[in-house]
């Protein structure tokens, strides 16, 4: 079944969020999707990371699902799942085969984003055995209790065979369990309406308007393709459940800081690697693409043209009202938002907001001053793993947040500075 | 013909079966690791592998060293890699190894091997010669071993060779080599094990239980069960 993901989409414009049937969703590439997850299992080992991980997913999945259904009038299992089946590879993570009943079953995924983006980055120099395909799994029960009226937490999922060990697919069983029941708790629009401050206008707003504008309007039209896909800036590009992250990062950070309140400063650090990830990658492979340079030109190595990119990038991916309020080229970047996709999450929903985990913005900040200064844009560069390892290794920046929207201050503020 | 240093270089890599060194023009054995015997002779298969070799960088070139080609046979995995413009090394791994893990412990290795070519190899890397005997026509024959090249400073990329350094910045220093995204790997292993990352930035304070737990996380990064140091 088509999906028209943008047909379902709720573009909270003030706040430059969007939401899909009620849920907060977010554009993010394979980079840092696949970090993202490394570093859950990084904190609490692989099973018990990939369990937290699929979880995760299950909660926003079943929000997801079961508002989707509501709104589109799809009453039968059959519909149910088609639907699922669909919006799943809308959002361009692969393809589900939903053989389901009450019971459970079995869910054959193809190109499920997490594997494929796996063995596509890593393949050619790891090993791994353990499956990575969280998301799917957790999706796939959502998806079967959605479709035959089950409560959330009812089923669970795990996924059996995965390509990312050199197996030709992969294969995902869900059965009854025995474990507490979910509370798919989430962001939604009303919500982020009430919660969040006013917006306000930084600097270049006259420039970031139009591009913001441009993007969206590109953006509208990209959807995964017949396998599930979007390929795209030289990315796996997923449309990702926000909440998905927020659950995880937030059940992983409750975990670590009551077992091992050492590790709690690499967490913060990996999830702040995790968002320079995201505007190297991202950012910085849909500056460097075709489209961009058909949508606003080539860049040509202007710093502030280059910020203003990435900002207008941000707001367009649904990472919240992103703002210049300071640039200093060579040395200094001041961004603020009424709040992101992260700390309105955690102002709502973590038991404690003012330790929420956060990291794309502040890592955002960094990954934004080196694609303004440190990267040469013209002859067009590749954007590629061996630029960002040099990058990393060279990095000049310092990152500081002076106000937490998450932590009860009214707004998200960074200041980058050269060190 | 089995050189002792060369051989107890690749004599850790559990998987490997046998690594020859060998002469690119001619195919001439420079070095010899078997482990147990072989169902070919090394010679006739360097001659054989090195005819590849030649045959592949004589249509694309070769700018530095490289892997050239990659065979799976039903018994065996094979590897060419090229260290200089006159040698590449032949790496015959157990069938079922995966090709990234041979991938892995070749580039652990290969600097080292490096060291233990003849000295009079030259000093850049560059293309390999693009006219060579056929594979096919008898080689020449095999120089005679020269004497071990003068032991040269260990290489930034070799802290396993550094007698000074302690274990804990052996291990570390490996990982920093070798980790991807090699930059954040510190954090990881603090993340994992649960240590600080202070004490993770003195690896040399690291006691009999903090090392294990961080050759646990390195092994882990690194997706291996056993590491090479």
């Amino acid at each position: 079944m088509n999906f028209d993901i943008d047909a379902a989409r709720l573009h909270l414009a003030e706040h430059e969020m969007d939401f899909l049937a009620g849920s907060p969703v977010v554009a993010h590439c394979h980079h840092f999707n696949l970090f993202w997850d490394q570093t859950m299992d990084d904190a609490l080992g692989e099973e018990a990371g990939r369990r937290v991980r699929t979880v995760a997913a299950h909660k926003s999945s079943y929000r997801l699902l079961q508002s989707l259904a509501d709104e589109v009038g799809a009453t039968t299992p059959v519909e149910r799942l088609r639907l699922a089946g669909g919006v799943f590879s809308a959002m361009g993570h692969g393809k589900l085969h939903l053989a389901v009943g009450r019971n459970g079953g079995l869910v054959r995924g193809e190109q499920l984003h997490y594997g494929f983006g796996w063995r596509e980055k890593y393949g050619g120099t790891l090993t791994r055995s353990a499956p990575a395909d969280a998301f799917a799994t957790g999706f796939s029960a959502a998806a079967t209790e959605v479709a035959y009226g089950l409560d959330p937490g009812s089923l669970a999922g795990n996924e059996e065979r995965c390509i990312v060990d050199g197996s030709a697919g992969c294969n995902i069983r869900v059965s009854a369990n025995g474990a507490e029941p979910l509370l798919p708790l989430g962001v939604d629009p009303q919500s982020a309406r009430d919660v969040l401050p006013p917006p306000f206008d930084g600097l270049y707003e006259d420039q970031i308007g139009p591009v913001v504008s441009g993007l969206r309007d590109f953006l509208s039209g990209v959807a995964g393709d017949e396998r599930g896909v979007i390929e795209a800036f030289g990315v796996l590009v997923t449309a990702h459940l926000a909440d998905y992250y927020n659950h995880a990062a937030n059940d992983v950070l409750e975990i670590i800081a009551r077992d091992k309140p050492h590790g709690v400063e690499a967490f913060r650090g990996l999830l702040l690697e995790a968002g320079q990830s995201c505007a190297f990658h991202t950012f910085g492979g849909v500056l460097a693409s075709p489209e961009w340079e058909g949508m606003v030109g080539a860049p040509t190595g202007d710093p502030l043209e280059v910020v203003i990119g990435c900002v207008s990038l941000a707001r367009a991916f649904g990472f919240g009202r992103w703002a210049i309020e300071e640039f200093e080229p060579g040395k200094r970047l001041v961004m603020t938002s009424p709040g992101t996709y992260e700390s309105l999450f955690s102002r709502l929903i973590s038991a404690d907001a003012a330790q929420g985990p956060g990291g794309i913005f502040v890592g955002a900040g960094i990954g934004i001053m080196q694609l303004a200064h440190d990267v040469t844009w013209v002859p067009r560069p590749s954007i590629d793993g061996a630029l960002y390892l040099e990058l990393a290794r060279t990095n000049p920046w310092h990152v500081e947040q002076d106000s937490s929207f998450a932590g009860g201050d009214v707004l998200d503020r960074i200041v980058v500075t050269r060190r | 013909m089995t050189n002792p240093d060369f051989a107890a270089l690749v004599r850790g890599i559990e998987p490997l079966r046998a690594c020859f060194i060998v002469e690119a023009a001619s195919g001439a054995l420079h070095r010899e690791f078997t482990r147990g015997p072989m169902p070919v002779e090394p010679a006739a298969v360097a001659r054989a592998v090195a005819g590849l070799a030649r045959a592949q960088t004589d249509i694309v070139g070769l700018a530095e060293p490289a892997t050239l080609c990659t065979l799976e046979w039903p018994s065996v995995r094979v590897i060419v890699r090229s260290v200089s413009a006159s040698a590449l090394v032949i790496f015959f791994f157990e069938a079922d190894t995966k090709l990234g893990v041979a991938r892995m412990h070749i580039t652990n290795i290969v600097d080292e091997l490096d060291a233990l070519l003849p000295s009079t190899r030259p000093q850049t890397m560059r293309a390999m010669p693009s006219v060579a005997a056929p594979a096919d026509v008898e080689p020449s024959p095999a120089p005679e071993p020269e004497p071990e090249p003068a032991p040269e400073p260990a290489p930034a990329t070799s802290p396993s060779t550094d007698p000074s350094s302690s274990r804990g910045q052996r291990l570390l220093a490996y990982l920093d080599e070798n980790a991807p995204d090699t930059h954040a790997a510190l954090l990881r292993v603090s993340l994992q094990t649960g240590l600080p990352l202070s004490l993770l930035k003195s690896p040399e304070k690291l006691s009999g239980d903090e090392f294990e737990q961080v050759t646990a996380s390195v092994r882990r990064i690194l997706g291996v069960e056993q590491l090479p140091l």
